[in-house]
């Protein structure tokens, strides 16, 4: 049995990295003409300036001299950094580099403490994000289970009713327009919430306040991504509940005088952990890429502002950077609903595993 | 006639889920705005990013109906054009002097002041001055300029300006307050020029209210030379309220962008799903029925293409193409066909092996006429509840594309619209017709292809029905 969870877990680690790598490749092919644009152009630039260092000419006699000085010093800098190569052959280095988390550095976005270095930007935005995204799926986690859970209990009631319902609006809202709405209701039209950003300027010294300030600025993005998310999620466990609810040993169990409550809540549940995991697994994704955009909307200094940023001023380092780092967070959070599955369902074999659709 | 049969008993079914025909019903009403865009709003959709087809439009105002239900009336759009011209001498030199009365009787301030004066000449060049007489004579000067001609015999000049905020005119109107005692720093308005109406012994109060009564838009010329004419002065003063739905900050008519942003929405998610669950269907049948170790390489494809971050990539795809609606869609296909390749992968597993198909092979049937007859028709409903959910799936995707500002820059969607709210600061200013109507349209769009979905779900795949 632990033999078949390894192989699960490796297999579901090789296709991670498979992904990972695909996802470099992409954008190393997709934005190396531009990068190289970028770099030659910033090479003639420096080239240029140390050559007409003093004097019209710099220290030639004439203009072609100074231009053949010119054209020479650039080609060797451009021999230098390998930019004569063929992009299919330099593609690799750069994917070296990037899978080794040497980023570069941006065009024009720094960090907040001044670094134009890709890799810190980054690693200033990604705990944000994650704190944001973290809190709401774990609250999201625990609620749906809640309600799922109850819904099923009572099918056809109008609890069960307006879960159903919530779960099918869930698929048609845009998360970041809820959020915008939100906003402007509770930050501009109802300011009791605050219009933006995670602390307050300047953010509280004392450690609760601190805490405070940072989940009162939480409360709306949290709550947006709640809003949208919590029905379809619910919706997903109630029909995995009624299904089991209808199984020879739940009727057993009932039969035997356990409490309705222990029934649902304890058994039920606990069968089906495993099918609202692969659930799980599959929503993250896109509760994650949501979340991105609700950051946008909130001014939530995280992954996704970059995006935005980054977009608005064109740094394609950034944008690389973020991709890569988004790419490795969904890769991470589904192998960890992976080992939990893993974990909660040991008859697990590839294949047969996944529930389909 | 078999085919048809099955179309009737699915309809039959279908009429009595309630939340079905209701998605049903918003379809029917979708498709037909978007077939009657052309009529509802007449508009050329390639002209909405083009801020020059709009610029005689009232910048940002509400609704009318969201007006009147505060209990006020708005001011409507006026069109000075029917000027009054007189011509005089001065120091021997040509004047003119242009009139453009208006009886301004309204309880606020126009939202813009635009003018446009088309002025000729003969000789080196012409001065000109533009100012308002007010109901109270006072005079204020709103803007000067010179005209030059470089041949020194025949000139003319066009001078069109939105005065709303244009600083030339509010250093004038500074002017003006500071010989009046004011200063323009302290006074709160919308627009400078708003200053230009409002009641003077109010003012000096700190209350910002329109004087009523008869103003007279002028225009003075005079010219270094023979002649001089003016052919055109008009002014406009915009609205405070426009339209169904408002306009924004460039003056785009609303409600004109939500109604096309409809027909494009529907192309985005229809094209997109149908190609989708096309390729999925395929593949999935395809792997299924060959099976052994290709039908294992080729469910890994998915497993991998499944894991794949979409919106990030489609970033980098979009940045790097600068898309086109018909490129976008096709981006959005490449995501959206696994989950109908697994499904249907599952059931060609269950088809391959029972009677009929048996029965196909022994006959001698080839196998893609197995495939193509006898096993995808029978997949075939089971994938019309996909179809419908692939269809919202789209429609947001893209909406999150455009809200990036990577969608295709030319047509008005819906994503396109909250982007240009968003970075207008839409929110701040409390423009709230400008941000919820496009979040509605794509939550009601993607509500009408959820319900039909989740009714067609129910009909197809008993097993699921809940009660």
């Amino acid at each position: 049995m632990a033999s078949g969870l390894g192989r699960y877990l490796a297999l579901r680690a090789v296709n991670s990295v498979i992904v990972i790598i695909a996802v470099v490749l992409l954008t190393l092919i997709m934005f190396g003409p531009l990068v190289d644009q970028q770099l030659k152009a910033q090479i003639e630039m420096e080239v240029r300036q140390q050559i007409l260092k003093g004097g019209a000419f710099g220290k030639y006699k004439t203009p072609e001299e100074a231009k053949r000085a010119m054209q020479k010093a650039i080609e060797e800098r451009i021999k230098a950094l390998g930019l004569d190569k063929p992009w299919y052959i330099r593609i690799w280095g750069d994917l070296w580099r990037t899978l080794t988390f040497d980023l570069g550095t941006s065009w024009v976005i720094k960090s907040d403490s001044g670094s134009s270095k890709v890799v810190n930007i980054l690693l200033e935005r990604i705990p944000r994000t994650v704190l944001l995204f973290g809190t709401s799926t774990i609250i999201l986690l625990v609620l749906q289970l809640l309600l799922g859970a109850k819904a099923a209990a009572t099918p056809g009631s109008l609890f069960d009713r307006v879960v159903v319902l919530s779960g099918l609006l869930g698929y048609a809202f845009a998360t970041w327009w809820v959020g915008m709405v939100l906003l402007y209701l509770f930050a501009y039209l109802i300011p009791i919430f605050p219009a933006g950003g995670m602390v307050s300027v300047p953010p509280p010294q004392e450690p609760l306040r601190y805490a405070l300030d940072l989940a009162w600025h939480m409360f709306l993005p949290v709550l947006t991504i709640l809003i949208v998310a919590l029905g379809g999620w619910a919706y997903v466990t109630r029909n995995l509940m009624i299904g089991i609810l209808t199984e020879d040993y739940i009727t057993t169990s009932r039969a035997k005088g356990v409490p309705e409550r222990k029934v649902i809540y304890y058994h039920a549940l606990k069968m089906a952990a495993p099918p609202i995991l692969t659930q799980v697994t599959l929503a993250i994704a896109s509760i994650f890429t949501g979340g991105l955009l609700t950051e946008i909307v909130f001014s939530w200094p995280g992954m996704g502002l970059l995006y935005w940023d980054a977009i608005l001023s064109l740094d394609i380092p950034v944008i690389m950077g973020d991709v890569y780092f988004t790419t490795i967070l969904i890769v991470l959070a589904n192998l960890t609903a992976d080992l939990l599955y893993g974990i909660v369902d040991p008859r697990i074999r590839l294949g047969a595993g996944g529930a389909t659709l | 006639m078999k085919f048809a049969a099955r179309i009737r008993d699915f309809w039959n079914e279908f009429k009595h889920r309630k939340i079905g025909i209701l998605g049903l019903g918003i379809l029917v009403v979708i498709v037909s705005i978007s077939v009657l865009a052309p009529v509802i709003a007449p508009m050329d959709p390639t002209r909405w990013s083009d801020v020059n087809y709009w610029t005689n439009n009232p910048k940002g105002v509400p609704p009318t109906w969201a007006y009147y239900l505060q209990g006020k009336v708005p001011i409507p759009q006026l069109y000075l054009e029917n000027y009054k011209t007189k011509l005089t001498k001065i120091s021997g030199y040509p004047m003119i002097q242009v009139f453009l009365p208006i009886n301004y009787s309204y309880t606020e301030f126009p939202t813009m002041v635009k003018w446009k004066i088309n002025l000729t000449f003969v000789g080196a060049g012409a001065f000109y001055e533009i100012y308002i007489m007010r109901p109270d004579r006072k005079k204020i000067t709103l803007y000067t300029g010179t005209a030059t001609t470089s041949n020194a015999s025949q000139g003319w000049t066009v001078i069109e300006i939105d005065a709303t905020r244009h600083p030339d005119v509010e250093r004038r109107i500074g002017e003006w307050l500071s010989s009046v005692g004011l200063d323009i720093n302290k006074i709160q308005v919308a627009a400078p020029i708003q200053i230009a109406f409002a009641d003077l012994k109010l003012l000096k109060k700190n209350k910002v209210v329109p004087l009523k009564g008869k103003y007279v838009f002028t225009v003075r010329a005079i010219a270094q030379g023979k002649n001089i004419n003016v052919t055109q002065f008009r002014v406009i003063l915009g609205a405070t309220a426009y339209g169904l739905l408002g306009t924004d900050k460039s003056g785009r008519d609303l409600f004109k962008g939500l109604v096309w942003g409809t027909p494009i929405a529907l192309l985005i998610g229809v094209l997109t799903s149908v190609l989708g669950v096309a390729i999925g269907l395929l593949y999935g049948v395809t792997s299924g029925y060959i099976g052994g170790w290709s039908d294992e390489a080729m469910m890994r494809v998915v497993d991998i293409l499944m894991s794949l971050p979409k919106l990030p990539i489609l970033i980098v795809l979009a940045i790097a193409y600068r898309p086109t609606i018909w490129l976008i869609i096709l981006f959005l296909t490449i995501f959206g066909w696994m989950g109908i390749a697994r499904v249907s992968r599952s059931i060609a597993l269950q088809l391959k092996e029972s009677a009929f198909v048996e029965a196909a092979r022994a006959i001698g049937a080839s196998r893609k006429r197995i495939i193509l007859v006898h096993i995808i028709p029978n997949i075939v409903p089971y994938t019309v509840a996909a179809l419908a959910l692939g269809i919202p799936d789209a429609i947001l995707t893209e909406a999150a594309l455009s809200f990036l500002g990577l969608g295709d820059p030319s047509l008005p969607t819906w994503g396109a619209i909250l982007n240009q709210a968003q970075t207008g600061g839409a929110l701040g200013s409390g423009m709230w017709w400008w941000f919820i109507p496009p979040g509605l349209a794509i939550a009601v769009v993607s509500m009408a292809f959820v319900f039909i979905g989740y009714a067609v779900d129910e009909i197809v795949n008993p097993r699921l029905r809940r009660r």
